[in-house]
C-alpha cells in the first residue's frame, strides 16, 4: 500500500469534523472517500494542505526517527501510536475535547463480531461495542481485528 | 452528507431514527446501541456511531466552532 493510502485511510475518518469546521467543501469531501476508498493516490501538498493539523504532528515524529514525513512506518506509528498519546496527553484542542470526542478520535483495534450490509460491528477495549462503516476494508470476515477510527474500519490487521 | 455536531433524536420508527441539528433534521441507521428520544448522538455515513452525553454538547460544539 502506498503511503498516501494509508495516510487517507487513517485521516478521512476525520475529514468530516473538517469538514464541520468549513475548512474543506463538500466536493473536497468527496474527493477524499473516494480516494479513500478506492485506494487512489491523491497528490502529497493537497493532503498535506486538508489535514495541516496531523502533518504538524508527523513532523515532530520524524524529527525523532529520522525518516522522511512521508514514510510509511512514520505514518503507520502516527496513527496507531502517537496519535493516542497525544490524545491521552490532552495536547492540542484535546485539552478541552469532550471525553465522548476523544474516544471517537482515537484509534483502536477492535474486533469484528457482526457483519451487515454496509458496516460492521466491533468490539474495543475489552467490551465496548460500535457500529463502524465498512467501506475502506476489504475481505472481512468476524473474528478478524481491524483498527478502527471515529465510524469507520480502516485497516485489517 | 454528514454534520460531524452532536444532534437530538426526535423521534424513532424501527432502526431509523430522526436526528434534529436545530437547522435541519436528518436520518440515520441504528445498527447497534441502546437510543431513546432526546439522547444526542454523533452519526456518520448515515449511522449512529455513538451517543454524546449531555454535558459533553457544549464541549463538541465549542470544539468544532473554535477548535485548533
Amino acid at each position: 500500500m502506498e503511503p498516501e493510502v494509508l495516510f487517507l485511510k487513517y485521516a478521512f475518518p476525520c475529514a468530516f469534523i473538517i469538514k464541520q469546521r468549513g475548512e474543506i467543501s463538500d466536493f473536497e469531501h468527496q474527493i477524499l472517500e473516494d480516494a479513500a476508498i478506492n485506494n487512489k493516490v491523491l497528490e502529497r501538498k493537497f493532503l498535506e494542505k486538508i489535514f495541516f493539523r496531523a502533518f504538524e504532528r508527523i513532523e515532530k515524529l520524524t524529527k525523532e526517527l529520522n525518516k522522511d514525513k512521508w514514510d510509511y512506518e512514520v505514518i503507520k506509528e502516527y496513527f496507531t501510536d502517537r496519535h493516542n498519546s497525544i490524545i491521552d496527553e490532552g495536547m492540542y484542542s484535546y485539552a478541552k475535547a469532550p471525553e465522548s470526542l476523544k474516544n471517537l478520535c482515537k484509534v483502536h483495534k477492535a474486533e469484528i463480531i457482526q457483519i451487515k450490509d454496509d458496516s460492521l460491528i466491533v468490539k474495543y477495549n475489552k467490551e465496548k461495542l460500535r457500529p463502524v462503516i465498512k467501506s475502506l476494508v476489504k475481505n472481512v470476515k468476524i473474528g478478524d481485528f481491524v483498527t478502527i477510527h471515529y465510524g469507520y474500519a480502516v485497516e485489517k490487521l | 452528507m454528514c454534520l460531524a455536531i452532536p444532534g437530538k433524536i426526535i423521534e424513532i420508527k424501527n432502526d431509523i431514527a430522526l436526528i434534529d441539528y436545530g437547522s435541519e433534521k436528518r436520518q440515520a441507521k441504528i445498527i447497534i446501541g441502546d437510543f431513546k428520544i432526546n439522547d444526542y448522538v454523533i452519526v456518520q455515513g448515515k449511522i449512529i456511531i455513538e451517543k454524546v452525553p449531555e454535558e459533553q454538547v457544549q464541549g463538541w460544539l465549542n470544539l468544532l466552532k473554535n477548535g485548533t
